[in-house]
Formats: structure tokens, C-alpha cells, sequence
């Protein structure tokens, strides 16, 4: 992926934005993991 | 409702629209009309993106769905946060460089104006009507349960808003939405409090998670995969399961968040892509938790109507349409006997002689046969009065899922907080209606009447004229609200089916514009209009029952239909040399 422009401005908490998507998808696969637990815990 | 609750009701909402004027002052140009200036910071853009998604229906529907279906409704959202990504990554920095007001106005730069006027021309048809829809839904509910003319109620909830609307323009829209986000995650967290507060002694979370689990209320994971004769088989028409949520919520989110105006219009206000991306992540992170939270919510008031009497239905309006039909005798006969046996059944559940109470209500072994033949006797009941009302001689609507939060909350809450509990579904419906009128004036004016009008306009007529036009949308939205609410409940899936068929569409042009850079105007435009009729098709076909698919899958056969068959028009359709 090539932004030029948009990797110039400031990347907040990490220095890259990618760090922001895996944050984001790593929290998805956190999120299913627990409510699969919930699932199987109370069904 | 009270005096008390009559007066919370109208301080919230003056209180929304005194603060919408204050904050709505803006510069008299488009800019500042449709773009705030592009001054809005992140967590502004997060408010106003999730105050724009979550309409009344949400905040009504879901703990009601939690209540019949269990959790699995959360699966929906499981491929927003994988859409938040790819919009962050691919459709924020072209917004931003091409400084559009209209996500449409790109198109143009990259295909060319038909290509625009259509994509635009879709998202105005099923913008404008599902906001009609969006605004009759949570009216007949509110007018059903409190008795209010429908009419009035339909005007107050999609009327109002237009004053701070048309005055301060997408200012004003997120000024208001921030503050209408807290009054209303206030609300439910109240009304959250007060269930569990209102649980018998020694009944807690534990408990409550352990009886909704007996119940199959915890389902919150569903692989879709059915046993059919030993044979594995996964159930397309299943509406909420992983398979599902990811695939079909992420093109789905996908196609709402990067191509449909009233999120990309909040969005494009902030002043960089670095605000308009930490706003959508967010989102992405903060979602899920919180429509797990709102459903939950409805696994609460279950637990609560455990050991508290259950109506009998939840929506008052249907008993009484019995009460005028031929079963009006059979009625009152069953509902003594139903009272009767929810009355058996409390005394029975609260007894601190069952045994191992309160395990015995989480524990269906430890329940005595007594109370198992009551609650099937209830069951029963409940059956019931469903049929007589799917009696077509009684035109009735045997679906009360929309009504169980509300009804909870008018039966149970204390004085005041009914008042500010039915402002919350005020508030959730003004701040998704309010982006949405923005957007539709933004569209009309930028992608029709700048783009066609062969006079030239200064920036304060722009301004007057898109005053005008978010006006005029207002008035058509409550016009359809009024013309469609003899649909009854089926409006709100009606809002579903009806952005799915046409958001896989117009995400599939984007598609193209985006990854299929060789793939000109003419071959995505004739894709498009080739795609739509066949997903219309597809639907009709679903609705008479020749086909089995849930509506979710339209966006993907949408999206997937547009880049397939625009790369095989291509060499079709090349575009002639001058």
C-alpha cells in the first residue's frame, strides 16, 4: 500500500499505522475467542 | 407516562436542539455547512460515525433480540472492524487528497459523470427511503406501548431534528450527536443498574449468565453448520453466524462505512486522515464491546422476568386488537389462567424452600417437576395468543421482540427515568436521522444540481440552497414515515433487505476504482446496472421462497457481481478513440 501523503503526518501511540490495524484486527480475534469461551462456559 | 417523566422527556430534547443551534454556527459556505470547515477532532468523528449507525431501532431491537434469540446478533458486526481497516487503508487518504465533499465526486474523477450520477442516484433512492423507514419503526413502538397518535409521534421524532439541521449543518450534527451519545449510554447504563438492583437477593451476574445459558440466550458464537441426516450442511438463510458476520458484516461495513454518505460525511470533517483514521479504528475497536453490552442488556430483563411475571405479550396493542375479534371470549379466559400460573410460577422460583434456590432456576435438573409442567403450561399460552394474532381474520403482528426493553422499562423503571429512557430512543433516532438529512443534501446539491446547473452560484446561495435541500429531505423522510407504518414490525427489516440491495453494488464500483485500475467507466456502469437487477431479482426469488439466502449474502453477490462482470465487459466496451 502507497500513501506518500498520509505517511508524513504523525502516527499516534505507535510509529506506524499498521501497528494500529493489527491492534484492531488482534482485538476482533480476542473478542470471538472470549465469546466463544462464554458460549461453551454457559450453554 | 408521569408528570416527572413528561418533563425529563422535554428538557432532554430542547436540550439537544438549544444545544445543536448554539454549536451549529458555521461559515455560510458549503464548506462549513457539509464539512464543519473539516475542523472536527477524532473522538468527534467516532461519536458521530456511531451515533450515525446506531438509529432507535438499535437501542429497541437488540436487547429485545437478546431476549427471543440469544447473543448470536453480535456476530453481525464481527467484520466491521476488518472493513475499518481496508477503509483506513484504501478509501480515507483519496477522500482526503481529493478534498471531496461527496464520496460520488471521486467516481467522477476516475470513471466518469454517469458512473457518479448513478452511484449517487442509488444512494439517495434507499437513503431516503430507509430514513423513512428509520423514522416510523421506533414511532409505531413508542405510539403502540404509551398510546401516543402516531402521527405527532412520527413528527416529533423525525421532525424536531430539522431545526438544528437545516440551521447549522454538519456542525451541528456532530455537536449534538456527542452529547446524545452520553445521554444515552448514561440511560442504558442506568437501566442496566436497575435490573440487576431489582434481582431477588443472591441473584448475581453469575446467575444471570448461568439462567441465560439454560435458556440459550448465551449463544453469542453460531457456526451456521446444521445436522441434516449425518450430513453436515451450512444454513445460507441463517441470518447471525461467524461464517456470516465476518464475510457478509464486512462487505456490508465495508460498503457503509467507505460509500454511503452519511458516514463518509462524517468522517471527511476531520483536518487530517491521521483524525479521520484514529476516529474509524476506534469505532473498530469500541463496537463490538458495545452492542455485546446493549444485547447482554436483554439477558438481563430475562433473568429479571425469571422471577418477576412475564406479560403476556409484550406489545399491548395486539391484546387489545384481540379483545375486538372473534377471540375476545377465549382471550380473557386464558389470560385468567395464564396469570394464575405466572403467579404459581413466582411464588415458586422465590420459595427459599426450593431446592438448592437460587440454583434451582440456573439449573433445570434441580427443578421440581412442578414448575417444569407450569413453565410448558405458560409456554403454551404464550403460544397461544401468537397464533390468534397470525389469524389473518385478525390482521395482528405475533411479533413482540421490538416491545420487551421498552415494556421493561415503563413497567419497572422509577419515576424520571422513563422520561429519560424514551428520550434516549428520541436521541439515537435524531442522531442517525440528523447525518443522514446532511448527506442527502450534500449529494443532491454536489453530485445534481452543482453538477448540472448551467448557473453559477456564490458560496452564500450554496449555503441557502443546501439549507433548502436538507429542509426538503426532512419533509419527505417524515412524508414516507407516515405513508409506510401500516407495515408494522416487518419495517425494521425492511431497513436491512433494503441497504443490501443496493450497498453491494455501489461497494463493488468502488471495488473497481480502487483495485481494477485499468477498468474504465462504461463496462463498471453497465456492470452496475446488470448487478442491481439481478440482486432485485435475486430477492424477489428469496421472498417467494425459490431461493433460501439471507439478505447479508446480497452485499457480497453485490459487491463480487460489479468487479466480475465489469473485467469481462472491458474488452467489450473499450472506450472509442477521439
Amino acid at each position: 500500500m502507497d500513501q506518500p501523503e498520509d505517511d508524513k503526518e504523525r502516527v499516534p501511540l505507535f510509529g506506524n499505522w499498521n501497528y494500529w490495524y493489527v491492534l484492531v484486527i488482534g482485538f476482533l480475534v480476542f473478542c470471538i475467542a472470549v465469546f466463544y469461551y462464554l458460549t461453551k462456559h454457559f450453554s | 407516562m408521569s408528570a416527572i417523566d413528561w418533563i425529563v422527556l422535554a428538557l432532554t430534547l430542547t436540550l439537544i436542539i438549544a444545544y445543536g443551534l448554539y454549536k451549529g454556527r458555521a461559515s455560510k459556505d458549503l464548506d462549513g455547512y457539509f464539512l464543519s470547515n473539516r475542523q472536527v477532532p477524532w473522538y468527534m468523528v467516532l461519536l458521530g460515525i456511531m451515533g450515525t449507525q446506531a438509529s432507535a431501532v438499535t437501542f429497541l431491537s437488540a436487547p429485545g433480540q437478546a431476549y427471543t434469540d440469544g447473543m448470536r446478533f453480535v456476530q453481525y458486526y464481527f467484520g466491521l472492524p476488518l472493513a475499518m481497516v481496508v477503509v483506513c487503508i484504501s478509501f480515507v487518504p483519496v477522500f482526503h487528497r481529493l478534498r471531496v465533499y461527496t464520496a460520488y465526486e471521486f467516481l467522477e474523477q476516475r470513471f466518469d459523470l454517469k458512473t457518479r450520477t448513478l452511484t449517487s442516484f442509488l444512494f439517495l433512492l434507499q437513503r431516503g427511503l430507509s430514513t423513512g423507514i428509520s423514522i416510523s419503526a421506533p414511532s409505531i413502538i413508542l405510539s403502540s406501548l404509551l398510546g401516543w397518535d402516531l402521527f405527532w409521534t412520527t413528527v416529533v421524532m423525525g421532525g424536531l431534528l430539522i431545526i438544528y439541521t437545516v440551521t447549522g449543518g454538519a456542525k451541528a450534527v456532530a455537536y449534538t450527536q456527542q452529547l446524545q451519545m452520553i445521554i444515552i449510554f448514561g440511560g442504558l447504563s442506568i437501566a442496566g443498574y436497575i435490573v440487576i438492583h431489582r434481582l431477588p437477593k443472591g441473584i448475581g451476574w453469575s446467575e444471570i449468565l448461568h439462567m441465560g445459558g439454560r435458556a440459550g440466550k448465551m449463544n453469542i458464537i453460531t457456526t451456521g453448520f446444521t445436522d441434516k441426516g449425518g450430513h453436515c450442511r451450512f444454513d445460507w438463510n441463517d441470518k447471525y453466524n461467524l461464517l456470516s458476520g465476518i464475510i457478509g458484516g464486512f462487505f456490508l461495513a465495508l460498503s457503509y462505512f467507505g460509500t454511503d454518505q452519511s458516514q463518509v460525511g462524517r468522517y471527511i470533517t476531520a483536518p487530517s486522515v491521521s483524525e479521520s483514521r484514529l476516529g474509524l479504528l476506534m469505532n473498530g475497536l469500541v463496537k463490538i464491546p458495545m452492542q455485546f453490552l446493549i444485547l447482554m442488556l436483554g439477558v438481563m430483563v430475562f433473568a429479571f422476568y425469571g422471577f418477576n411475571k412475564e406479560p403476556l405479550f409484550f406489545n399491548q396493542s395486539q391484546l387489545k386488537l384481540l379483545e375486538h375479534s372473534k377471540y375476545a371470549d377465549s382471550l380473557a379466559t386464558l389470560s385468567a389462567r395464564y396469570d394464575a400460573v405466572e403467579a404459581q410460577r413466582i411464588v415458586a422460583v422465590r420459595s427459599p424452600d426450593s431446592a438448592g434456590w437460587p440454583y434451582a432456576i440456573v439449573d433445570p435438573a434441580l427443578i421440581d417437576s412442578r414448575l417444569q409442567s407450569i413453565t410448558r403450561e405458560k409456554a403454551q399460552y404464550k403460544a397461544t395468543v401468537r397464533r390468534w394474532l397470525d389469524d389473518k381474520a385478525v390482521g395482528g403482528d405475533s411479533n413482540d421482540t421490538n416491545y420487551i426493553f421498552l415494556r421493561f422499562v415503563t413497567d419497572y423503571l422509577p419515576k424520571g427515568l422513563v422520561g429519560l429512557l424514551i428520550a434516549v430512543i428520541f436521541l439515537a433516532a435524531w442522531g442517525s436521522i440528523s447525518a443522514t438529512l446532511n448527506s442527502l443534501a450534500s449529494c443532491t446539491i454536489c453530485d445534481f444540481h452543482r453538477r448540472f446547473s448551467t448557473r453559477t452560484l456564490t458560496g452564500r446561495q450554496e449555503y441557502r440552497l443546501s439549507q433548502l435541500y436538507t429542509l426538503l429531505w426532512g419533509i419527505f423522510c417524515v412524508a414516507v414515515a407516515q405513508l409506510v407504518y401500516g407495515l408494522g414490525n416487518s419495517l425494521i427489516e425492511a431497513v436491512n433487505v433494503l441497504g443490501s440491495l443496493f450497498y453491494g453494488v455501489i461497494l463493488g464500483v468502488f471495488l473497481v476504482a480502487f483495485y481494477r485500475r485499468r477498468v474504465p467507466g462504461t463496462p463498471v456502469f453497465v456492470a452496475a446496472l446488470i448487478t442491481e437487477t439481478g440482486v432485485i431479482v435475486l430477492n424477489v426469488l428469496e421472498k417467494k421462497g425459490m431461493v433460501s439466502l439471507s439478505f447479508l449474502w446480497f452485499n457480497l453477490i453485490g459487491a463480487v457481481g460489479v468487479v466480475v462482470l465489469s473485467e469481462l465487459l472491458r474488452p467489450l466496451l473499450r472506450p472509442q478513440k477521439q
